[in-house]
């Protein structure tokens, strides 16, 4: 069985922001089998050591650009993407996979990226009844999207 | 007059800029370090619950959430005036050396190694964590695992690795499991092995930036930070002790409660960060002139480079071989701030094996490790030692414990001043007319790394942080402009 790892990241006090956040909790509380959960304000350079342990990560982020959720493969992640700009503030999925390839020389073999749309980004806690429905939707999404790989896998074998 | 500005500074946390101003005749006239954020937390405090305040005020910085929670529960502590039980100091202990941990190993190897190992004339587009991941993996993969052991360690006593909710007034709110306990120690020896490689190396590498330790904040002043009646370093407890540049003692056994006696705040025109300083040097609010008018007669440090100026020993043996070794080779008292990298290493030794010595002993796993009560006094401080140095929180409440009153004192804020002379230093030393290349700026902003500033950066980034030099006349035009992406 492959070992899924979802990332949700922002911050639960700037709104919207957060979406991805309230994702992968409710996603851990499922309990999924080999699914590893991290809820965390941003990406750092610790969570490569999670990356190395997993075959395929699922990103979870707010978007102000969608509409709807959007779920997409983050293909030609590579140790080039170290973008000299990025600091402990600013790191990116594909800045996270890249530096795990250039500590450990190895990264998942699938990375994606769910976006969530997101209103609005003010200061304060609750999420737009907009996102409220994108986050039910993403939930929903990485269930069946988890769901369809395991078959891939008994498909396959 | 030529002003260069370099907006916003990088690797740190937080937004700044700094600005150098050239005379007519191309020198230094005068070099400032401006923070621009605006953030209010003391104003928007007022009117909510103490109880609520660890965890508000945790939000006041994402880096160093553990030193709030602490300085925040502490002053609960005294507002419900109760005596917290022994085990929750301990746990109150062990989760501020994991903040120690993973915060000092934040800024040695993510944000100055890059500095250190690539060298300061290195290709700037490569003289990042990444440059040095691809130079250095192994010490890059180790200092990844440092920073994560230290928030293991917040994330099993406080209950998350960033605004966790597990200090409370009046104690902790669980008690440690044996099996926590296992995991914690069973990190410690690679902890261990790590930080005393790493300063093993730093020392070897020294011999490369005696211009840099002569330079970068090399200057007498005050050092700030808590002492015990022991003289061990202490970082959570004790009074307030301030040495002089000579390592003399100036002012000792200060009860925290007491520090407006000591520290003055001054607001300076062109920065949201205060400028606190020692009141017995300055008189009035030190805008004054002479020796005790002027603001800069009580400049104090804080933060590992203090703390190792006013304990007497690190009280764990490790550390101590390597405090010798830093007072052998800075002269007794350290004043060059170049020396906070050096300072931090030795902290973080001394964090790993004081947490060794915490988890080994079985009362840690008492289950009494809260103290309850109401509101018993109206007014408290609470102080500990954040990873940046002293910090203070002073609260005032009425009856039913809402806040009327908030004062804050963080580390970086008591470093101001020091970081503006640390800057004017390094300018003086090396810019040499109006043509400034990379490398020098890159050893401007180093200088105020080397503080490891933390200038409240909860807020969620929204983009990157470029150097932006503007170099502009005395007319105001602009005469010249690099951009680092």
């Amino acid at each position: 069985m492959q070992a899924f790892l979802v990332i949700g990241y922002g911050n639960e006090l700037r709104g919207d922001d957060g979406a991805g956040r309230v994702v992968a909790d409710r996603i851990e509380a499922m309990a999924l089998e080999g699914v590893t959960v991290r809820s965390v304000t941003q990406l750092v350079p610790e969570l490569a050591l999670d990356l190395v342990a997993t075959d395929r990560v699922l990103f979870v982020d707010a978007d102000v650009t969608v509409s709807e959720p959007v779920l997409r493969r983050l293909d030609g992640c590579h140790s080039d993407d170290t973008d000299p700009g990025a600091l402990t503030h600013h790191v990116t999925p594909e800045v996270l996979v890249g530096l795990t390839v250039a500590l450990e020389a190895q990264a998942p073999d699938v990375v994606e990226l769910l976006s969530l749309p997101a209103a609005s980004l003010e200061l304060g806690s609750p999420l737009s009844p907009a996102t409220v429905r994108a986050v039910d939707r993403g939930v929903a999404l990485i269930v069946e999207h988890i769901s369809a790989a395991r078959q891939g896998e008994t498909t396959k074998r | 007059m030529t002003r260069i500005t370099i907006d916003p500074v990088t690797r740190i946390e937080g937004h700044a800029k700094i600005t150098l101003a050239l005379g007519d005749d191309g020198q230094l006239e005068s070099a400032r370090f401006h923070v621009t954020e605006f953030r209010a937390f003391e104003a928007f405090c007022r009117g909510r619950p103490v109880w609520e305040m660890p965890s508000l005020t945790a939000r006041t910085c994402g880096i160093c959430p553990v030193s709030h929670l602490l300085a925040s529960s502490k002053t609960g502590d005294a507002i419900m005036g109760v005596q917290i039980p022994p085990t929750a100091e301990m746990l109150r202990r062990v989760v501020n050396l994991g903040q120690i941990i993973q915060s000092h190993a934040l800024s040695f190897f993510h944000l100055s190694s890059p500095d250190l190992l690539l060298g300061w004339d290195s290709d700037p587009a490569a003289r990042n964590v990444f440059g040095l991941m691809a130079a250095e993996p192994e010490l890059a993969r180790r200092g990844i695992r440092l920073r994560s052991f230290g928030q293991s360690v917040i994330e099993a006593i406080a209950g998350r690795k960033v605004h966790a909710p597990g200090i409370v007034p009046g104690g902790v709110a669980h008690p440690m499991t044996a099996e926590t306990r296992e995991t914690l120690r069973a990190g410690l020896d690679e902890a261990r092995e790590t930080a005393a490689d790493t300063l093993a190396m730093f020392v070897e590498m020294l011999g490369r930036f005696e211009r840099e330790i002569r330079a970068f904040g090399n200057f007498g002043s005050l050092h700030l930070g808590l002492g015990n009646d022991a003289g061990t370093w202490e970082h959570y407890n004790g009074h307030l002790r301030f040495v002089d540049a000579e390592g003399e003692t100036v002012a000792d056994h200060i009860d925290p409660a007491d520090y407006r006696q000591w520290i003055g705040e001054a607001a300076r025109f062109d920065s949201y960060l205060k400028s606190p300083y020692f009141k017995p040097l300055v008189d009035g609010d030190g805008e004054g002139a002479g020796s005790k008018g002027d603001l800069l007669a009580g400049v104090y440090r804080v933060g590992p480079l203090a703390r190792l100026n006013v304990c007497t020993t690190m009280g764990a043996p490790l550390a101590d071989e390597a405090l010798s070794l830093y007072r052998e080779r800075a002269g007794g008292t350290a004043n060059s701030s170049f020396f906070y990298h050096w300072a931090r290493l030795i902290e973080i030794l001394a964090a790993t094996e004081l947490m060794g010595e915490l988890l080994a002993d079985d009362a840690i796993e008492h289950d009494v490790v809260r103290a309850r009560a109401g509101i018993n006094q109206r007014h408290g401080v609470g102080c500990s030692e954040a990873p940046r140095g002293t910090l203070f929180h002073e609260y005032t409440v009425d009856e039913h414990g809402l806040l009327t009153d908030v004062n804050m004192i963080i580390a970086t804020g008591q470093n101001n001043l020091g970081m503006n002379e640390t800057i004017r230093q390094i300018a003086t030393e090396w810019i040499d007319g109006p043509d400034i290349p990379e490398p020098v700026l890159n050893r401007i902003e180093a200088g105020i790394r080397a503080f490891d500033p933390c200038l409240s950066c909860s807020t969620h980034a929204m983009g990157q942080m470029p150097l932006d030099v503007t170099l502009v006349d005395s007319g105001g035009a602009v005469v010249a402009r690099r951009k680092r992406s």
